[in-house]
């Protein structure tokens, strides 16, 4: 069945079919027996891209544009490991990072296919740079 | 008898604090402060010349960041010279969809959003807050601190907010180690205090917050 973005929201209850664990467990696997018996690992519990990218399909047909972009850079940052996040995280406060810093994290950010978050960072580096916001390097 | 929580409470200064009153000239103000800027945009071949008293060239980051991604340039001329008037009266006229405010809105600049709020009164902004409320069933979110960093003062507060109904809870650190102590002490006051409840909402966040922030970028011009 293909997928409808107003009829089928709520995903998890109109159309469980399409959601899955990184790992491609079912959502109904996703259950406290399955941890109990092992059957579920920790990082198996989070949003998949795919989920991701229908939810901003979802936001987009009731006029919610900025969450669909939010949802969409999700998208992309759920394939990015937790620990690089954080250091773009931590590299985009105010004087953390230079201007060629902030370029080499876009690039890494092109690298794992992210190219909305990726200009994201540009289009911040550009307004630190104007604004004196980038670190002295 | 009355616990140790509630008296310990009743001797903190923060039970002595007086009401403010507003002092608009030094910006103590909710809304039409004197030395707000007049509305204005200015939009030259499909970009934002000027905002607010602003040149695009003396734009801060939040500034920027509403002219690139708030506001919908396709309305803005449509919507900016629409009456302040006009546009409150819509917040709380049942027959005006939120559909049709939310396009308005996303070619208002901030000084204009803020002349149109500061037009209602209490009880019309809460009947413009249920109109444009996006969530199905509403959640109220409360932070719970306290500080001491006590872990069971904290899941008490915790489970006395949830009890009270707030569907969503946060807490703030003063000492970044004891983050994930408070984060379970919230966590465990939460569902002790109504089990289930937060997980309750589909639109809303499943399980507690566990984050805790250390600092907040809000308020600060960059």
């Amino acid at each position: 069945m293909s997928f409808d973005p107003i009829r089928d929201y709520p995903l998890g209850a109109r159309r469980p079919d399409l959601v899955t664990t990184p790992a491609g467990i079912p959502l109904d696997g996703v259950s406290l027996d399955a941890l109990r018996e092992g059957a579920l690992a920790a990082d198996e519990i989070r949003a998949t891209p795919r989920t991701l990218r229908l939810q901003a399909e979802v936001a987009h047909a009731s006029g919610r544009t900025q969450l669909a972009e939010n949802l969409e850079r999700a998208a992309e940052l759920a394939a990015v490991p937790d620990d690089l996040l954080l250091e773009i995280y931590t590299a985009l406060r105010p004087r953390r990072a230079t201007a060629e810093e902030l370029e080499a994290w876009a690039a890494q950010l092109d690298g794992f296919d992210a190219p909305k978050t990726a200009a994201f960072v540009r289009e911040a580096a550009a307004a630190y740079a104007e604004r004196g916001l980038l670190a002295h390097g | 008898m009355v616990s140790r929580r509630f008296s310990s409470r009743a001797t903190r200064d923060l039970r002595l604090e007086q009401l403010v009153s507003p002092v608009p000239e030094l910006g103590l103000v909710a809304a039409n402060g004197p030395n707000d800027p007049e509305p204005e945009l200015g939009v030259e071949g499909g970009a934002v010349t000027r905002m607010d008293g602003r040149e695009s060239a003396d734009f801060d980051v939040i500034d920027r960041f509403v002219v690139a991604h708030g506001l919908d340039l396709q309305v803005a001329s449509e919507a900016m010279s629409m009456d302040d008037l006009a546009l409150a009266r819509m917040l709380v006229d049942v027959n005006v969809p939120r559909s049709e405010l939310v396009r308005l809105s996303r070619g208002l600049t901030p000084a204009k959003l803020a002349r149109v709020i500061g037009l209602l009164d209490p009880v019309e902004l809460m009947l413009a807050l249920k109109k444009l409320r996006a969530r199905r069933a509403p959640g109220n979110q409360a932070h719970v601190t306290n500080l001491k960093e006590s872990p069971a003062l904290l899941a008490a507060d915790a489970a006395e907010a949830a009890r009270r109904g707030f569907a969503e809870m946060e807490t703030t650190v003063g000492v970044a180690r004891y983050a994930p102590l408070n984060a379970i002490a919230l966590l465990v006051g939460s569902q002790t205090g109504r089990p289930g409840a937060i997980r309750a909402r589909g639109g809303g966040r499943r399980g507690a917050t566990s984050a805790a922030r250390a600092t907040s970028a809000r308020g600060r011009r960059w």
